[in-house]
């Protein structure tokens, strides 16, 4: 068990001002804004906070949180193994 | 030789402009002049894998770097301006509305052969390559200089007046400045061997660059590059150029070099996956010199050609595509 779901939702409440009551593992990414701008600061947002590179087709509209959370963990559980 | 039977590219020069201007660069030059539109630093990188671009002098025009390109273009061969029997000027940027820009660049030339521009958003070099093929297997010119000069990072100068606007403006802040010449001589060896167009004229409202003369007095964005509708117009485009390949018995294997339109990193590599095409068959130039548009093509051909990745008899495809939509594919034999 990550912390990355909280660090997400966290992001989209603060930086994207998202109701918290919005948001669940089903929710997708669509109510961040429907604009591409978003979506690439969401991702620019994550690598700040987590040291991740998300690939765009892993943050479209109809991405799920689950669906993230379950990448970011993938990239970030690869990050772990290959740290000097 | 009065009817030739075929044409070759002969030369191919470019004039890439000293000064740099990197992705961060750009984003606080649009920050400090939109004070009140938020614009995340790293998001050129992070949406179009753009690091930085070439930007011309102040005071540059359009025609200036086709010039250069084109000057370049005839010392490598050995030849004056006179011996140019057709000049077209292809390009996106133009100094002026009228007359034609290719007039400006054959005075700065001196060049006094017949001239007119072609225009087809970023497939404008691409159709230019078409139409010399044509008139050279016509027999109506021996040698056609054809020239672009693209002057695109002027466009990041443009207001923008909230978030939507910044959006639909935010392709071209990748716009590069760029001079490109193509010399295209009548052959008795095989060069170009086919050109196909294809196009889905539909979608033309997907990216537009206003004419100040005409439309609504309403203040509108001048330039709007919807990302998702253009990208929704190209797909089907590539798969009908490339039939010209199939066409002339030939496999995306048998290619030996591939130079795509480049308008992003990750565009670049689904065109090429669409084609089947290896990415080390292509010449990447997005991240070091932006969306350098209908130059980009003789950009990556004459960076194969420095790096001796082109030999006499290579098998090459220029493929492109343009907002309109338009998709091309000019297929030729490299035989300078």
């Amino acid at each position: 068990m990550t912390d990355t779901y909280d660090i997400i939702r966290s992001v989209l409440t603060g930086s994207f001002l998202v109701p918290e009551a919005e948001l669940g593992p089903e929710a997708t990414l669509e109510q961040l804004e429907p604009d591409s701008l978003a979506l690439a600061e969401f991702a620019l947002i994550l690598d700040e906070r987590l040291g991740v590179k998300i690939e765009a087709e892993h943050a479209t509209r109809t991405t799920t949180l689950a669906e993230v959370t379950e990448y970011v963990d993938t990239l970030r559980a690869s990050d772990t193994v290959t740290a000097p | 030789m009065t009817k030739p039977r075929c044409s070759t590219i002969r030369r191919v020069a470019v004039h890439v402009p000293a000064d740099r201007q990197t992705g961060t660069e750009i984003e606080d030059e649009v920050r400090s002049r939109n004070p009140g539109v938020r614009l995340m630093p790293g998001i050129l990188r992070q949406m179009y894998g753009f690091e930085e671009r070439r930007v011309a002098p102040p005071g540059s025009w359009p025609s200036d770097l086709a010039v250069a390109a084109g000057r370049r273009a005839l010392d490598q061969a050995g030849l004056g301006p006179d011996a140019v029997d057709l000049l077209i000027y292809a390009s996106v940027s133009e100094d002026v509305e009228e007359p034609a820009t290719a007039h400006v660049v054959a005075y700065k030339l001196g060049v006094t052969a017949p001239v007119f521009d072609v225009q087809n958003a970023c497939n404008g070099v691409l159709n230019a390559l078409e139409i010399a093929d044509a008139l050279i297997r016509a027999g109506r010119y021996t040698r056609v200089l054809v020239t672009t000069g693209e002057l695109g990072s002027r466009l990041s100068a443009l207001p923008v007046r909230d978030r939507g606007e910044l959006a639909l403006l935010l392709p071209a802040l990748t716009l590069g400045d760029l001079g490109a010449a193509l010399l295209v001589e009548a052959s008795d060896r095989p060069g170009i061997r086919a050109a196909v167009f294809c196009a889905n004229s539909s979608s033309w409202p997907a990216a537009t660059v206003a004419n100040p003369y005409f439309g609504p007095s309403a203040p509108a964005p001048a330039v709007r590059f919807d990302s998702a509708a253009l990208a929704a117009s190209f797909p089907g485009l590539e798969a009908r150029a490339f039939e010209a390949l199939h066409a002339a018995g030939r496999k995306p294997e048998d290619l030996d070099l591939v130079c795509v339109h480049q308008p992003s990193v990750a565009f670049t590599r689904t065109i090429l996956d669409s084609l089947d095409v290896p990415e080390d068959k292509a010449v990447p130039v997005f991240t070091a010199y932006g969306n350098v548009a209908t130059a980009g093509l003789p950009l990556q051909l004459a960076q194969a050609a420095r790096r001796g990745r082109l030999r006499p008899g290579d098998l090459v495809a220029l493929f492109g595509l343009a907002s309109g939509a338009s998709g091309g594919l000019v297929l030729l034999e490299w035989s300078p």
